[in-house]
């Protein structure tokens, strides 16, 4: 019986070619789009846990609200240094702590073997106690884990880093010097692990013990539970030891230990039990992560789009198949009259579209193999093909396959099985199957995804658009950013700078301890004179020097530029005076106060800068305040030429005579500030990708669809053409169904279409209105390409000599 | 007595009025009758052939098939009857064009479940019995209407019925390929087999034992 089924499944699909090239090309993009996604969701599982201990590790981290921190609450990865310890001594069940200070990127150390004169900056560097290696799993190529971060100055690197420095040779025991001038440290090495390991929320370079001098003193000395929440604080539970329960022993804990820290600091804060496999996945809103983390939204989002995709697919296949019932129908009435009942037809039907989805599932592994690095490059991904012949990936893969046939043959396997053979097989009765209504149903929903994906793709490119024409407040065209990463750069800045003046198409030159669009973290709590401190407000700081205005091209409102001297004297931006309330006509006589530790400083306002953005679109203008910095962390150079390789090479050269043994590195600014975008880049990016693979299937189902529908219509084509009806009459009338459907799908996606973008949009601090004519150019796009489809068969059949159909009868 | 039918109606409703296709009908049939329906086109021969072949449904009366009682019968158990006493041929012949000549003999056999030995032998009498052994991989399409009418011949007899129901089994062939298909007809009917045909044809009906002619529903 299933032999016969098969070869009856085998015969069918290769008799109607046109219907099977349609449905197998469908289903096999589905397929791949889903096999791709699959891929990529499951390389996204499955981080940290190959940590030993991966259920009883937990990350604390601070939520802290109720502060003016420009009305956005504080949710950050991290919390104040003594929390870590404090909570293994306070609970039985907190068996290990540990805390990690993660120099950002831009804060690279500078990093040399001692005997040697090449130095790099090198990213990813890690402060962390020795209990580091207690709590995450490495496996260690050479030395071992235990004691090696307990001495201070020891520093562990990673095998890449071991090879870069050292080539083949042995690491171990050598000495590195890190950083320059008065803080320099010279490091042993006692360790180098394996960083094969990609699938971790950490992803260190070095790590260096938190026992040695500098940052790490600091850390180990500051007692305050309330501030300094830069430090990422990790615990090993007991195992089978209750989260839950710790979590709410939390709040106590924090009132028993800084009541009188978290008071003089006047804002609310929170402590949160993070497990550490979660990180990767659910750590929206959870900003100072250590390396970036995915989104477990997004990759709903992702297969959400794959399903679509297969969905339509499957939709071409359901209308093709009742389309094209009258073609079964004869073979259904024989066999129901030779003793079929209605299940064992029900199972044949349903056999040839799991047959076919199987099929697809065939094609579509090594197509997805070939799509891979395309997928990669969209996905930021790092996958091989391998991965593809993965279990994991393989099992849901079939039940998808599966699934698909049995929703894609449903409908039809349940029309089909119905059809009586009384009414077939005297041969002469058109038998109408499925309600035409369902069919329109489906095609509608087809619609309403290629119009909704339109839409989506329109008010994404505008938005990234938007973000990236928008005026930053400050001109990031020619400005190129120096690093001053010595203390012998940092200390020869004013040579520099003159230096650096002189060379041909530099207009100007500043510095920076932040290049503009350069993420700053650093803020300080200020209030009004006379003010209760505890009533503080959050500011952003950085020091820049004088001249830095005019470089980046933000204008003054009131007031004068810094001056060297400058020591209590700062610049603010306009945001920061509208926080205090101070009108602008009164600014310059203003002071702000700061109340630390119950020391108090106070600065004078000299000048009130106009707004601009110094972080991303996605937030809005926070207030900052800018103090002189004679000693920055970067050269801000204006220029203005085409020949940026000559003025590189000039600023090369100015830089080494003055700098040697500092390297020469740079960024263009406008480059960093792109960089803001490259998520939504990305997002662009698959969304085109995903709405052309919409459109495309659906146009394949609306070709089938009209090659269906005027085949049936050859009779009455042919009288009315006999009867003077022209060609354009008769495309009128096959595509006017489809245009009212077009129509109507228009009317349904808008309002779906405007609702989840507007709560995209909402993400951004800066966006654009969404306006009707996104919504009017998505169907209209729809509409030309629906009636290109079905005009090439209109006209085919419009243009058919109407004798030929009419003998046939 | 192989089956009975009593005041058998059925109707259709158009425009709020009862129009009958089929109006009282009485007659049975014994085992081993050849029996021809006559009667103008519209008269209700092939509604009265279907209903006796449990294809379709009649609103009033009773019909009693080897002492069951067809109309309140399950939809299941009286599929079961017709599938194991009954044999279809159809003037338009209605082979399943994607199956060869030996698979659409098979496929019956498939629906009352034999086994594989079993349907290979009982296909090969068939092809013997017909003639038919060249042809058996060859597809519809590529035999006359004689040809593969006598394949619908044979796929009605494979399954060894009491009771062939043939409607105008000749009306797509010319004569000669229809004296042979009525020839064959009677040789089953000697050998055993029930037989009620449909036909316009006052020579085909001669082959038969017994007329029913019918007229605007009624028998005359």
């Amino acid at each position: 019986m299933l032999k016969n089924h098969l070869k009856i499944a085998w015969r069918s699909l290769t008799k109607n070619k046109l219907q099977t090239s349609i449905n197998l090309l469908g289903l096999t993009v589905g397929t791949v789009c889903c096999l791709s996604i699959i891929v990529y969701v499951v390389a996204q599982l499955g981080y940290d846990t190959h940590h030993e201990d991966a259920e009883s590790l937990y990350r604390i981290r601070t939520v802290i609200t109720g502060n003016g921190n420009g009305g956005a609450d504080f949710n950050s990865a991290t919390s104040s240094p003594p929390i870590a310890f404090a909570l293994k001594e306070d609970f039985p069940e907190v068996i290990e702590a540990c805390r990690i200070v993660y120099f950002g990127e831009g804060n690279d150390a500078l990093l040399r073997v001692q005997d040697s004169k090449e130095s790099y900056y090198e990213s990813r560097g890690y402060l962390a106690d020795p209990t580091f290696f207690n709590l995450f799993s490495y496996s260690f190529k050479e030395g071992n884990a235990s004691g090696a971060l307990v001495n201070p100055n020891t520093v562990v690197l990673s095998s890449t880093l071991a090879k870069k420095l050292f080539g083949e040779g042995q690491a171990l025991h050598k000495n590195l010097v890190l950083g320059s001038g008065e803080d320099q440290l010279i490091l042993t090495i006692t360790g180098v692990f394996e960083d094969n390991i990609t699938k971790s929320h950490l992803n260190p370079n070095y790590i260096l013990s938190m026992n040695s001098p500098g940052l790490g003193e600091f850390v180990r000395n500051e007692q305050n539970f309330a501030t300094q929440n830069f430090v990422h604080s990790y615990v090993k539970l007991l195992p089978g030891s209750n989260e839950n329960e710790l979590q709410q022993k939390l709040p106590i804990f924090l009132q028993n230990r800084g009541a009188q820290n978290l008071a003089e600091v006047g804002f609310d804060k929170a402590l949160l039990l993070q497990k550490v496999k979660d990180i990767h996945l659910y750590s929206k809103g959870i900003s100072n992560q250590i390396d970036t983390v995915s989104n477990i939204q997004y990759l709903y989002l992702l297969l959400i789009l794959a399903l679509f995709i297969q969905v339509v697919a499957c939709i071409n296949f359901i209308n093709l198949s009742t389309a094209r019932a009258n073609k079964r129908a004869k073979e259904i009435g024989v066999r129901k009259a030779v003793g079929a009942n209605r299940g064992s037809l029900i199972r044949q039907f349903l056999g040839e579209s799991i047959v076919l989805s199987l099929f697809a599932l065939v094609i579509s592994i090594p197509l997805t193999a070939l799509v891979l690095p395309f997928v990669n490059i969209l996905t930021k991904g790092n996958i091989h093909y391998t991965a593809l012949f993965d279990i994991k990936i393989l099992m849901p893969l079939l039940v998808l396959s599966i699934c698909s046939g049995l929703f894609a043959g449903a409908y039809p396997a349940l029309i089909l099985s119905a059809i009586k053979p009384v009414k077939v097989l005297k041969g002469t009765i058109n038998v109408s199957t499925g309600s035409g209504n369902f069919r329109k149903a489906l095609v509608v929903f087809q619609f309403i995804v290629s119009i909704a994906l339109i839409a989506a793709v329109i008010i994404v490119n505008k938005q990234v658009e938007y973000s990236q024409t928008k005026d930053m407040g400050f001109d990031k065209e020619n400005l190129i950013a120096i690093r001053l990463g010595t203390e012998e750069a940092i200390g020869k800045f004013d040579a520099l700078r003159s230096q650096i003046s002189t060379v041909s198409g530099v207009t100007d030159v500043a510095g920076s301890n932040h290049y503009p669009s350069e993420n700053i973290m650093n803020d300080l709590g200020l209030h009004l004179p006379g003010e209760n401190p505890a009533n503080q407000t959050l500011v952003k700081y950085n020091g820049v020097s004088d001249n830095y205005f005019k470089t980046v091209g933000t204008p003054l409102l009131v007031g004068r530029d810094l001056r060297a001297n400058d020591s209590t004297q700062v610049i603010v931006n306009k945001a920061t005076i509208d926080a205090f309330d101070i009108n602008i006509d009164n600014a310059l006589t203003s002071k702000l106060i700061q109340t630390y530790e119950g020391q108090t400083s106070v600065y004078e306002i000299v000048g009130v800068v106009a707004d601009y953005h110094f972080a991303s679109l996605k937030e809005s203008i926070a207030p900052i305040l800018l103090f002189n910095d004679n000693e920055p962390g970067w050269l801000i150079v204006k220029t203005e030429t085409t020949d940026f390789k000559t003025l590189l090479a000039n600023l090369d050269r100015s830089w080494t005579s003055i700098n040697p043994s500092t390297p020469f590195v740079y960024t263009f600014v406008d480059k960093e500030v792109g960089k803001l975008f490259v998520e939504e880049k990305r997002l662009s990016q698959i969304s085109i990708v995903f709405t052309c693979l919409a459109i495309l299937i659906s146009c394949l189902g609306l070709f089938g669809l009209i090659s269906f529908m005027a085949e049936q219509k050859k009779k009455e084509i042919g009288i009315r053409k006999v009867l003077g009806a022209s060609v354009g009459n008769v495309i009128k009338m096959l595509t006017k169904d489809f245009v009212q459907l077009v129509g109507i799908a228009l009317l349904i996606a808008t309002p779906l279409a405007y609702y989840y973008m507007e709560d995209w949009l909402q993400g951004f601090a800066y966006r654009i209105s969404i306006s009707w004519w996104v919504f009017a150019l998505a169907g209209a796009i729809t509409l030309c390409i629906t009636i290109l489809t079905v005009c090439v068969q209109a006209f085919n059949a419009a243009t058919a000599n109407p004798v030929k159909s009419l003998r046939t009868e | 007595m192989l089956l009975q039918l009593k005041n058998i109606s059925k109707w259709v409703h158009s425009g709020g009025q009862k129009v009958f296709l089929l109006k009282d009908i009485n007659f049975w049939v014994n085992e081993g009758d050849f029996i021809s329906i006559m009667g103008p086109s519209g008269s209700g021969k092939s509604t009265l052939l279907n209903i006796i072949g449990m294809l379709d449904d009649f609103n009033e009366g009773e019909y009693t098939f080897l002492e069951e009682k067809v109309h309140s019968l399950k939809e299941k158990h009286r599929a079961n009857l017709y599938k194991q006493y009954i044999g279809f041929v159809f003037q338009a012949y209605h082979l399943i064009d994607e199956l060869t000549v030996k698979e659409n003999l098979e496929m019956p056999l498939l629906y009352k479940k034999h086994s594989a030995s079993e349907r290979k032998s009982l296909v090969a009498d068939m092809l013997d019995r017909f003639n038919i052994v060249g042809k058996k991989d060859l597809f519809p399409s590529q035999l006359s209407g004689g040809q593969q009418q006598l394949v619908g011949v044979a796929r009605a007899l494979i399954a060894s019925p009491k009771l062939i129901l043939a409607d105008e089994p000749t009306g797509n062939l010319n004569s000669k390929q229809g004296e042979e298909i009525m020839e064959i007809f009677t040789q089953l009917n000697k050998d055993g087999v029930t037989i009620i045909q449909v036909t316009h044809s006052e020579k085909n009906m001669a082959y038969g034992s017994r007329v029913i002619n019918l007229l605007d529903g009624k028998i005359e």
